[in-house]
């Protein structure tokens, strides 16, 4: 067991110097540092293919160390990591849409019950379709422009923008509704 | 409900998701089998081993995370191509980062001995150019014609080249590889 306590307050650039060397403990520092933000946007953008989430990490993490040394800094670590696990949510996509039917069916999740109303924006998204719940979470959620998400998920910004405005209709009518009324 | 409170109402359901304890051992794990990672060594006590150890990475060139090395003029280089039909991705896509970690493996330890330059992945999309056309984006979706990956290698002779490349865990799954001469 490698131990990274010491690690905890070592900045990104040092953390990644050392990981380029192949430095375990810099790994589990960086690991436990930014996997809480990359499983959730994973989570988020998965939506009821959620238990993909953690192939989809360690993915994620695996295809970044080998690319550490190309990291050039000139963004947040933080933000190129999601960049790469978006490449990979990417490719699972594709994978699975020809596997499955890209539309999918309203999937109950467990609910947190410390947070009512993001469990109920939670609920909403897992029963979107998979297309819509993933511009509405990059765009909405995570902060991402039109430009930005077409290039991650291969579609045309003016599609992004068109899927947007269909989703937020969508959620719209789906976010506390009547009881009777959520999934008309 | 506007957009905007849509939008707001979503971005403040961003948060941090703790993944599953037992994907930091796995990852760590696939890591060290790539040879990504290894455990911290003892610290090197003598000046001149440390002189000589920079010495070397000189050497063998830049250093981008394996020991690539400048090869000589009278060494051949062979592409590898990766092609990977829709059997292989059925039967393996779950398996992705453990044959992503054993690809890796396979091509530092070509690289330790001298016998490779480069690799990488390829993502998704790209285009076709052709004189007097708008570039035409490839499809994006899977596809046995589209390569997705290579391998530099270096060898004697195509002979030679092939029987590393016979080597490759590629074929052990399944996938095709097409073996190419670079002009040198």
């Amino acid at each position: 067991m490698v131990s990274v306590t010491e690690d905890l307050a070592v900045s990104d650039d040092v953390l990644i110097g050392r990981l380029v060397k192949g430095d375990e403990a810099a790994f589990v520092a960086l690991y436990r540092r930014h996997s809480p933000a990359v499983y959730g946007l994973l989570c988020r953008v998965l939506g009821p293919h959620r238990p993909e989430a953690n192939d989809l990490l360690q993915e994620t993490w695996i295809r970044a160390t080998a690319r550490v040394a190309s990291f050039r800094g000139d963004a947040q670590f933080r933000t190129w990591l999601m960049s790469v696990a978006l490449n990979c949510y990417r490719e699972w996509r594709r994978r699975h849409d020809r596997h499955e039917p890209i539309d999918v069916e309203v999937v109950d999740v467990g609910m947190d019950s410390r947070d009512e109303r993001s469990c109920d924006i939670r609920r909403v998204l897992t029963g979107m379709p998979d297309a819509f719940r993933e511009v509405l979470v990059l765009h909405d959620i995570e902060g991402y422009t039109h430009d930005e998400i077409a290039r991650l998920v291969g579609i045309e910004p003016g599609t992004s923008k068109s899927r947007l405005s269909r989703a937020r209709d969508l959620f719209r009518r789906r976010w506390l509704p009547p009881a009777g009324d959520r999934h008309d | 409900m506007t957009d905007d409170e849509i939008a707001k109402a979503l971005a403040d359901a961003r948060r941090d998701e703790t993944p599953p304890a037992a994907i930091e051992g796995q990852t760590v794990a696939a890591l060290k089998a790539a040879r990504l990672i290894r455990p911290p060594r003892r610290p090197v006590r003598t000046g001149l081993l440390a002189a000589a150890a920079i010495a070397a990475s000189l050497i063998v060139g830049i250093w981008i995370g394996i020991e690539y090395r400048r090869p000589s003029p009278r060494e051949s280089q062979f592409l590898l191509l990766l092609y990977e039909d829709a059997a292989f991705d059925a039967r393996y896509r779950h398996e992705f980062p453990r044959l992503e970690a054993e690809y890796s493996a396979w091509i530092r330890s070509l690289a330790r001995s001298g016998q490779a330059l480069d690799g990488e992945k390829l993502a998704w999309g790209g285009a076709e150019l052709l004189p007097g056309q708008p570039a035409k984006p490839l499809p994006d979706a899977e596809s046995a014609d589209t390569a997705h990956g290579y391998f530099i290698i270096l060898a004697d002779d195509e002979p030679a080249a092939i029987r590393v490349a016979e080597t490759c865990p590629h074929l052990k799954y399944g996938g095709r590889i097409v073996l190419r001469p670079i002009v040198r």
